[in-house]
């Protein structure tokens, strides 16, 4: 193993730091953006049950006689 | 004029990838191009990374020159690095800075990302922000203005780094919206640590120095 060198070599170290922030902010940004890019199809996956929820409950409503709002 | 970034290929190479990633990011977040998520992807990814850069500097440069500091790194290599990381932290924390105005809903107005209390919502957390960023940057141009400041007044200024990392802590605790408490936690203990272990240091050097009447 070669002895560490005591000099500080400005030019190495900045392309260490410019390689570990690159990777760190493109690796953070990709983390942090599928799962939020996958939220808007879980919401659109989850828009179908709702909508025919929707059109069931006035359904129900018909069925039973009862419109919902109190008098 | 050449420098570390300019005078090397590779360091030209990948210094114009990060700007091009933080470039075409903001570009497309701007103009409403990119997904709904990209600003805030970038804007806490850059966040992130900045933070870690100023915790890393803040926890070295305590320990810089002291007996504390780790046997292996070289002086000139603490020295190097706590510079190098303290730069990274202010670019990276300027870049954070700028997705806030294009970050979507939540996107704030350029001026209120550099005056403090002039942001739209979570007002404390950015006046932290903004407070802390230029802590930091006093705090690294104190030391490209070495030469002209003496060294009281370099030390004084060079220490408003630690309010500034204060008050960056407090604003990505506030502010930040991913579970990283353990990042917080330990950034916090380090600089703790670091800082005890420097002024208990520097406090029994000038407690030798008294006892020791000068000349003797």
């Amino acid at each position: 193993m070669p002895a560490p060198t005591k000099k500080f070599d400005n030019v190495r170290a900045t392309r260490m730091a410019l390689l570990v922030f690159l990777s760190l902010t493109a690796g953070l940004g990709t983390a942090i953006f599928l799962p939020l890019g996958l939220a808007p199809q879980a919401q659109a996956s989850q828009a179908l049950p709702l909508a025919q929820l929707q059109e069931a409950v006035p359904l129900a409503r018909h069925r039973s006689g009862h419109d919902g709002q109190r008098r | 004029m050449s420098n570390a970034v300019t005078g090397n290929r590779v360091n030209t190479v990948l210094t114009l990838l990060l700007a091009a990633l933080l470039l075409v990011g903001f570009v497309l977040s701007a103009l409403n191009l990119g997904v709904g998520t990209l600003a805030g992807s970038l804007l806490r990814a850059t966040g992130i990374a900045a933070y870690l850069a100023l915790a890393l500097s803040v926890i070295f440069g305590a320990l810089l020159g002291s007996r504390f500091s780790p046997a292996w790194l070289a002086r000139a290599q603490q020295y190097g690095w706590h510079g190098l990381l303290s730069g990274f932290a202010l670019v990276l924390g300027s870049a954070h800075g700028m997705f806030l105005t294009v970050a979507g809903p939540h996107a704030q107005p350029l001026v209120a990302v550099l005056l403090p209390w002039w942001s739209r919502g979570a007002t404390l957390a950015m006046c932290f922000g903004t407070l802390g960023v230029y802590g930091l940057a006093l705090g690294y141009l104190s030391t490209v203005w070495r030469k002209r400041l003496s060294q009281k007044v370099w030390r004084m200024i060079h220490l408003s780094a630690y309010p500034a990392f204060v008050a960056l802590t407090v604003h990505s605790v506030l502010a930040g919206t991913d579970a990283l408490g353990p990042l917080y936690g330990a950034a916090v203990a380090g600089a703790v640590l670091t800082f005890g272990l420097r002024f208990l240091e520097e406090a029994g050097k000038r407690n030798r120095n008294r006892a020791q009447p000068p000349g003797s």
